[in-house]
């Protein structure tokens, strides 16, 4: 998939998951998305941390570290700003595509 | 459960994340656990591969800058939060009775320059700063005292240089000090800088109050809900 496409969505991809899954780590994110997409999406570790990182900064993500045994994991999950964010973004996607579709793929005239 | 790297390996992949620069303790324990994650999900799928190859696999699908922009990235956006954690702090400090006081205080910091003119401003501005620097060094005494390297943590360096920093304000109230006529064997400042000096004084001890207070406490509490799995302490 071309990937300017995909960075413009990289923000709802990841608080959709969250809001879906409750709270993932950051590996798991990118599993569920290829695993969601059967390999089609692949979100890159240069681009998931920072945006993990600026989320988290803005207080729309917040982040628990806790021990798995042999290591210490973060974990991610949604705020109350958070919630409120993906709706927004949920619902801007939506209108998005909407467009989109209409400009890119119009409905043939009837007469 | 799915097989689990040892302790050996993951502390092979400490090294190799230091190894690669990055020497933020934090930091490591992040990248540490994402390659872990993966290498246990490549050696999964393939039982032949070696450590070694699985970590090398993973650590391909970094930028070719390697952990440098994942630092880089860090760094910007701890300095966002403590922007953002330190705003708030500050708007929840003014409730009534200590807008009162900030009150109090500017006319006593009023009082002081129209009384003295820019030479009292400039003690004003003086102690301000003393008290800062003060604050600083108690700061790190306690840093000190309980053996951590500042410099190890990135959320604890970007947070003390967030707020150790600040000194704009005595620069600002210097500069406006600076510009004043020297008339009548008096600095005069008049009305409008004597207020603008007034605000900028009562500012500064403002800031150096929360440097005092606000800071220590929210470091505490940053160590204490995130960080507890470094090991720090901040008595």
């Amino acid at each position: 998939m071309n990937s300017n496409l995909l960075r413009g969505s990289l923000d709802t991809i990841i608080l959709k998951l969250l809001a879906d899954h409750g709270e993932l780590y950051g590996y798991e994110i990118t599993q569920k998305v290829k695993d969601l997409t059967k390999g089609d999406i692949s979100i890159t570790e240069g681009a998931l941390y920072p945006l993990l990182h600026k989320l988290e900064a803005k207080n729309v993500l917040q982040a628990e570290t806790r021990s798995i045994g042999n290591r210490y994991r973060k974990y991610y999950k949604l705020t109350p700003k958070g919630n409120q964010e993906v709706e927004s973004l949920l619902t801007d996607m939506e209108s998005y595509l909407h467009q989109m579709t209409l400009l890119l793929f119009p409905k043939s005239q009837t007469i | 459960m799915d097989k689990q790297l040892s302790k050996e390996q993951i502390d092979e992949i400490f090294n190799f994340v230091k190894s690669k620069y990055v020497r933020y303790v934090d930091l490591q324990y992040e990248l540490v656990d994402h390659l872990a994650s993966a290498i246990e999900d490549e050696m999964k799928k393939d039982t032949k591969l070696s450590f070694s190859s699985a970590l090398s696999k993973v650590y391909a699908r970094f930028p070719v800058t390697g952990f440098t922009h994942f630092v880089a990235e860090k760094q910007v956006a701890l300095t966002s939060y403590w922007r953002r954690r330190w705003f708030q702090a500050f708007k929840s400090y003014f409730t009534p009775p200590r807008v009162f006081l900030t009150f109090l205080l500017f006319v006593f910091c009023f009082s002081i320059t129209s009384a003295f003119g820019s030479n009292g401003a400039g003690t004003l501005l003086v102690i301000s700063l003393v008290l800062k620097i003060f604050t600083m060094i108690k700061i790190h005494l306690k840093v000190r005292r309980n053996n951590i390297k500042v410099s190890d943590f990135l959320f604890f360096s970007t947070g003390l240089a967030f707020f150790m920093g600040n000194f704009w304000f005595e620069y600002f109230g210097f500069q406006v000090l600076s510009n004043v006529e020297f008339l009548d064997g008096v600095w005069q400042l008049g009305l409008n800088k004597t207020i603008i000096i007034s605000l900028i004084t009562t500012l500064t001890f403002l800031f150096t109050h929360a440097n005092f207070i606000i800071f220590p406490k929210m470091l505490t509490d940053e160590i204490r809900s995130k960080y507890l799995h470094l090991g720090l302490n901040l008595n």
